[in-house]
C-alpha cells in the first residue's frame, strides 16, 4: 500500500509538471493558485465511483468506521479493499479511501486508487437522497505500456432506507482528467505523452443492503454504463458488486 | 461543512474544465504507424484498387517465395528472416495484406470474406510474377499458413512448393479449438482482465485506437511460448475483427481441406518446440490434410518461428527449396 501512496505522489508530481506547461498558463501566481486548488480538492474530495454503499439510517450509530471489502465486476473482475470515516458533523459525512485490483496472475500491474467524500442532502421519512464527490488513480501496465489516469466524478443517490437495509437507484458520471500514455519499444527507450482522458461514463444502477447484525452488512450495486458521444464502447458496459461492510 | 462540500465540488469542476485544452487520447495521432496512405516514403503496391505496403527481395527472374503473415491484421516484419533467401536465388516478396500491417485501411465493406483475401493474393502473385515458368512457393505463418492453404484449395496448380509455420487450422473447427487454447479466457484471468481494464482508458472505436488496443491486447502471450512479443508495424482491428466475425458466421467457407489431398507438392510443416497451446498432435492432425509433408518440431522457440526460431528453422527451409526446385 505504502508502494502504491508513493507511486501516486510521484505520479501527481509528474502530472502537474506536464499538465501545467500543457495548458500553457503563463502567469506562474496562476499557476500556483491552480495547483493549491486542485490539491486540496483531490485531498478533500477523494472516492470511488461506487464507494462506499452506506445505509444512511443506521449510520446515525455510534460507530465512526467502516472497513469494507467488495468484489465483483467492474471493467473486468476485481476486489476491493477500503476504510470509510464518518466526521463528526450534524449529518453524517464520511470520507473514504479504498484501492481495487483485478485479478490475474500480475499483482498490482493494474490498480485503482480512490478516496471519496458523502453525505445526505435530502430526507423524507424513509427517503433520502445523498451525493458523492469522488476522483481516482488509476494505473494499468503491461510490456509495452504503462498508462496512468487521473479523473473525478459525481453520482447521486436516492432511495429508501430502514434499520436493516436499503434499496436506492443511483446516478453518476465519471470523468478522466488526464492520461499519461508511456511507452516501452524494442531498445527499451520509453516515450511518454500526456493526453486529455477517455469520454466521460455515465452509469445508472441499483445499490442496497442488508444487516446481517449490528455491526455488519451485506451491500450490492448493479448497473450499467453509457458513453455519451459516437464511435465510444465499452466491452463490459456493465458492473456487479458484491460487498462486506463491518463497522468499527 | 456543506458549503465546503459544494465549494470543493466546484473547483472540481474548474479542475476538470481546465483539461478541456489538452488532446484528448481519442483522438490522438501517433498511436500506430502510418500507412501507406500517409507515409508516401513506404514501398507499396496498387492491387485491386488497394494499395498495399510490400517489398521484395533479390533477382525478379529466380523463383519466387511469397510470404503470408500473421493476424488476420499482422503485418510482415516478424516474417523479415525470409529474405535471407535472396541470397539463396530466391526472389523474396512481402506485402501487408488488405487492411492489415501498413497497408492502405479500409472499411469493413472491403473485408467480406476469405475470398477477399484469397483473390488479393491471386492478384499479388500477378503483380510480381514475371513470366508463366516461374515458380512460386508460399511461405505461410499462423493465419498467413491458413491463408496458403485456402489458396491452394483453390489454384493448386499455380503453387510448386508450401511452407507452413503454425498455422491455426484448415477449418474452423480445428482453428477455435487451438485459438482457445492461446488465451486465458477465464473470468479471473490476466489476459481477460486487462483487455476489459483497458476499456477505461480508450473508449474510442477509431480506426487508430482499436488498432492500438489491439496492439496492447497482444503484447506478450506466454501461452504460445514466445519471451517476447515479435516486431510488428501495425495490427488492423477492424481486418481481424470482420474475418473472425465472418469466419465463426460462414463456417463452411472456413473449410480449406478438400483441395489440399491432391496438392502433390512437398509440403514443409514446421512447429515450434515452446508453443504448448500447439503441441505435436495439432502439427499431425493438420499435416495429414497433405500426402506429402515434411513435420518438422523447430527448438527453443515459440509461436514466432520465423523470427525467434530461424535459426533452426533457415537451414530445414534452404534444404527443402534445394530438394524442390
Amino acid at each position: 500500500m505504502s508502494s502504491v501512496l508513493i507511486e501516486c505522489i510521484f505520479e501527481l508530481s509528474n502530472y502537474y509538471k506536464h499538465s501545467l506547461n500543457f495548458l500553457n498558463i503563463k502567469r506562474m501566481k496562476n499557476n500556483l493558485v491552480r495547483l493549491l486548488l486542485t490539491l486540496t480538492v483531490l485531498m478533500f474530495l477523494k472516492s470511488s465511483m461506487r464507494a462506499q454503499t452506506i445505509n444512511w439510517l443506521a449510520a446515525s450509530k455510534p460507530q465512526k468506521s467502516i472497513l469494507f471489502a467488495n468484489t465483483g465486476i467492474d471493467h473486468g473482475s476485481f476486489f476491493k479493499l477500503g476504510y470509510a470515516y464518518k466526521l463528526k458533523t450534524c449529518d453524517p459525512i464520511y470520507l473514504s479511501t479504498a484501492i481495487s485490483v483485478p485479478f490475474g496472475s500480475d499483482f498490482m500491474d493494474d490498480y485503482k486508487f480512490e478516496l471519496a467524500g458523502q453525505m445526505p442532502i435530502f430526507s423524507w421519512f424513509a427517503f433520502r437522497s445523498s451525493i458523492r464527490v469522488h476522483s481516482f488513480v488509476r494505473n494499468h501496465q503491461n510490456n509495452a505500456v504503462r498508462l496512468f489516469d487521473l479523473g473525478s466524478g459525481l453520482a447521486l443517490t436516492n432511495g429508501f432506507y430502514c434499520d436493516t437495509g436499503h434499496l436506492a437507484l443511483e446516478l453518476g458520471v465519471q470523468h478522466t482528467g488526464f492520461t499519461r500514455l508511456r511507452r516501452s519499444n524494442t531498445e527499451e527507450q520509453e516515450q511518454s505523452q500526456w493526453f486529455k482522458g477517455a469520454s466521460s461514463q455515465l452509469f445508472i444502477g441499483l445499490q442496497g443492503s442488508k444487516s446481517l447484525c449490528q455491526s455488519t452488512i451485506v451491500t450490492f450495486n448493479l448497473g450499467v454504463f453509457a458513453i455519451p458521444g459516437k464511435n465510444q464502447s465499452s466491452s463490459l458496459p456493465f458492473y456487479f458488486q458484491l460487498g462486506l461492510n463491518k463497522k468499527i | 461543512m456543506r458549503l465546503i462540500i459544494l465549494c470543493t465540488v466546484f473547483l472540481a469542476g474548474l479542475f476538470l474544465s481546465a483539461c478541456d485544452k489538452a488532446i484528448s487520447l481519442d483522438k490522438a495521432d501517433g498511436l500506430v504507424l502510418d500507412t501507406v496512405k500517409e507515409d508516401l516514403s513506404l514501398p507499396f503496391i496498387d492491387v485491386n484498387g488497394i494499395r498495399l505496403h510490400s517489398e521484395s527481395f533479390g533477382d525478379p527472374q529466380d523463383p519466387m517465395l511469397l510470404v503470408l503473415h500473421g493476424g488476420p491484421g499482422g503485418d510482415y516484419r516478424s516474417l523479415l528472416n525470409y529474405k535471407d533467401l535472396a541470397s539463396d536465388s530466391f526472389f523474396v516478396v512481402f506485402y501487408d495484406q488488405i487492411g492489415s500491417g501498413l497497408s492502405e485501411r479500409v472499411g469493413a465493406e472491403s473485408l467480406s470474406g476469405v475470398q477477399v483475401f484469397v483473390e488479393e493474393l491471386n492478384a499479388v502473385i500477378d503483380h510480381y510474377r514475371t513470366g508463366a515458368e516461374q515458380a512460386v512457393v508460399l511461405a505461410g505463418h499462423s493465419w498467413g499458413a491458413m491463408l496458403a492453404a485456402a489458396y491452394i484449395n483453390q489454384y493448386p496448380a499455380e503453387i510448386s512448393g508450401l511452407i507452413l509455420s503454425e498455422p491455426g487450422g484448415f477449418n474452423w473447427e480445428q482453428t477455435e479449438a487451438y485459438v482457445k487454447r492461446t488465451r486465458d479466457l477465464s473470468l479471473f484471468g490476466e489476459s481477460t482482465n486487462d483487455l476489459f481494464y483497458l476499456d477505461q482508458f480508450l473508449r474510442s472505436e477509431e480506426h487508430e485506437v482499436i488498432d492500438y488496443k489491439l496492439e496492447l491486447s497482444l503484447s506478450g502471450s506466454p501461452v504460445t511460448g514466445d519471451v517476447q512479443a515479435p516486431d510488428f508495424w501495425r495490427y488492423g482491428a477492424l481486418c481481424n475483427k470482420m474475418a473472425i466475425d465472418f469466419a465463426r458466421k460462414n463456417q463452411d467457407e472456413m473449410d480449406f481441406r478438400s483441395g489440399l489431398s491432391s496438392f502433390s507438392a512437398p509440403v514443409l510443416f514446421a512447429y515450434s518446440e515452446q508453443n504448448e497451446a500447439y503441441g505435436r498432435a495439432h502439427a499431425d492432425l493438420l499435416a495429414s490434410s497433405f500426402p506429402d509433408v515434411q513435420l518438422e518440431q523447430i527448438e527453443n522457440c515459440g509461436h514466432e518461428i520465423v523470427q525467434f526460431g530461424w535459426s533452426g528453422f533457415y537451414p530445414l527451409v534452404k534444404d527443402y527449396l534445394k530438394e524442390l526446385l
